[in-house]
């Protein structure tokens, strides 16, 4: 690993974000991380900064009220492709379905599918050959 | 189903229309066309439940329009009478017009009205059973998503103990570690909520009703001093008008207070000094008119007429831990007695729910 990285975690329970934010803590391999408990927060962040505000890496709960993952997905594609360049996404969730899982390897904008609880080896393997 | 059943009766020699209509309009709606042209015009306007035609007819002939009134209209009933008993013009009709039943010309009143009377029976059934189909279908897609939802808030507790865990298993600091019980603790207690509603909600489903003789009073105070235990910061208030008895069913009056007083505890306004809850109960010989009302965080009013549905929650019942049944349960409780429910509420400050609930005193 050679550098340093900004992530944000999207999830609406608080004790998750806590564990996820611990793990990024452990394994060593964020400069910032940026928790957000609703999903429409996030976006709201990301659609008023620039680029150079913006995380490497994005992980994204799905099963959330209001705004769901599959909800914040549709608003980020609307987002400027060149804000969107470095910035990569990672779904991790505890429940989902056959018909979610596909939804979720179709999706362009997403680098891949984590079960929770979240497994440290299985993030870095996925960073390791596409963020970091 | 409960409209008269609606007969298209077809024949190019109106004398027959005209003694038709007068035997069968006083149990059936009865429209008459001399032609395929003008009963399809007929058709557009009133779809006719069971269509009778004539085979010997200038330009189309019986067994092609039922045919195409076949292919318009496949919910419809459909007789073909004919004065020869030519059984190639039978064949033709049953496979191409799909018709029920075949009568001979000159008809005799008697019969056909017993051929009528079996195809209105079939009629019947048939759109009951597209009815409940739908009906069917719709409970089976509620059931798609129910065990979705549930499944999901089954397993996020675990995930997320299953996480605390192999954080602390990682955390060298034994006091570090201990926070985390907390965590854990939470989740649990959340977990356990889930679980007992999921058990409301399928006694409410499975049983009726038993009416049994309940002093509301007791009832609903031995409720809140269970919650009291973990919340005493909230002023409970109580009042009854005496003088009357009352019967009910207590299972579902348990899952209606215990729900409505749990979110009064839970949806607490930090800005506000004095929490309080307030029940009022007038008692009627029939019925019970009861509000519940505090001065907690209120209901958003774009929410208002949500708050009711299945796995609804808002961004306040998030921070509460709420879990997106508990109103639905009491919806359904409610529902299952013969109730009503209404809320009004604003937000900061405080939410009012009022109950009638039917008394089931039997009186001499």
């Amino acid at each position: 690993m050679n550098k340093k990285i900004s992530i944000m975690i999207i999830d609406d329970n608080r004790i998750d974000l806590f564990i996820h934010h611990e793990f990024i803590k452990q394994m060593n391999i964020a400069h910032t991380v940026q928790e957000f408990a609703f999903a429409s927060e996030a976006i709201k962040f990301l659609e008023e900064n620039e680029a150079s505000k913006w995380p490497q890496l994005i992980l994204l709960d799905i099963h959330m009220p209001i705004m769901n993952g599959f909800d914040f997905l549709e608003k980020y594609a609307t987002i400027s492709g060149k804000l969107r360049e470095n910035c990569k996404i990672i779904i991790v969730s505890s429940s989902l379905d056959v018909g979610d899982k596909e939804k979720v390897k179709e999706n362009p904008l997403v680098l891949g599918l984590l079960e929770k609880p979240l497994n440290t080896t299985k993030l870095l393997s996925l960073l390791n050959s596409n963020v970091i | 189903m409960s409209e008269k059943i609606k007969i298209l009766y077809v024949d190019d020699e109106e004398n027959n229309l005209i003694s038709f209509r007068a035997n069968f309009r006083k149990d059936y709606e009865v429209l008459t066309a001399v032609s395929a042209h003008d009963a399809f015009i007929i058709l557009e306007k009133e779809p006719a439940h069971i269509i009778i035609s004539d085979q010997r007819m200038p330009n189309t002939t019986g067994v092609e329009f039922l045919e195409k009134a076949l292919s318009l209209y496949p919910d419809s009933i459909r007789l073909l009478i004919t004065a020869h008993t030519d059984i190639e013009i039978v064949i033709e009709a049953i496979n191409r017009g799909q018709i029920t039943k075949y009568i001979q010309k000159p008809w005799d009143f008697e019969k056909l009205a017993l051929a009528i009377d079996h195809c209105a029976t079939l009629y019947k059934s048939r759109i009951e059973l597209q009815l409940k189909n739908v009906e069917l279908q719709k409970a089976n897609n509620e059931l798609t998503k129910f065990t979705y939802s549930v499944s999901h808030d089954l397993r996020s507790p675990l995930t997320s103990i299953l996480g605390i865990i192999n954080l602390a298993k990682i955390t060298p600091e034994m006091h570090v570690a201990l926070s985390y019980f907390e965590m854990i603790e939470s989740r649990v207690f959340k977990l356990d909520t889930f679980i007992k509603n999921l058990i409301d909600h399928s006694k409410n489903a499975r049983n009726e009703a038993i009416n049994v003789n309940i002093n509301l009073k007791e009832f609903i105070t031995s409720i809140w001093e269970a919650y009291k235990q973990h919340d005493n910061t909230i002023n409970f208030e109580l009042s009854i008008n005496e003088g009357h008895v009352f019967y009910g069913d207590s299972l579902r009056l348990k899952i209606i207070f215990e729900n409505l007083i749990s979110n009064a505890i839970k949806y607490q306004n930090p800005l506000e000094k004095n929490h309080f809850i307030k029940i009022d109960i007038l008692m009627g010989d029939h019925q019970v008119h009861i509000t519940i009302s505090d001065n907690g965080i209120g209901i958003d009013e774009n929410h208002i007429s949500n708050i009711f549905n299945l796995f609804f929650r808002t961004e306040d019942s998030l921070h509460a831990e709420g879990t997106g049944i508990g109103l639905y349960l009491v919806k359904e409780a409610i529902a299952k007695i013969g109730g009503k429910i209404e809320v009004r509420s604003s937000l900061s400050q405080g939410t009012s729910f009022e109950l009638l609930i039917p008394n089931k005193t039997v009186y001499e």
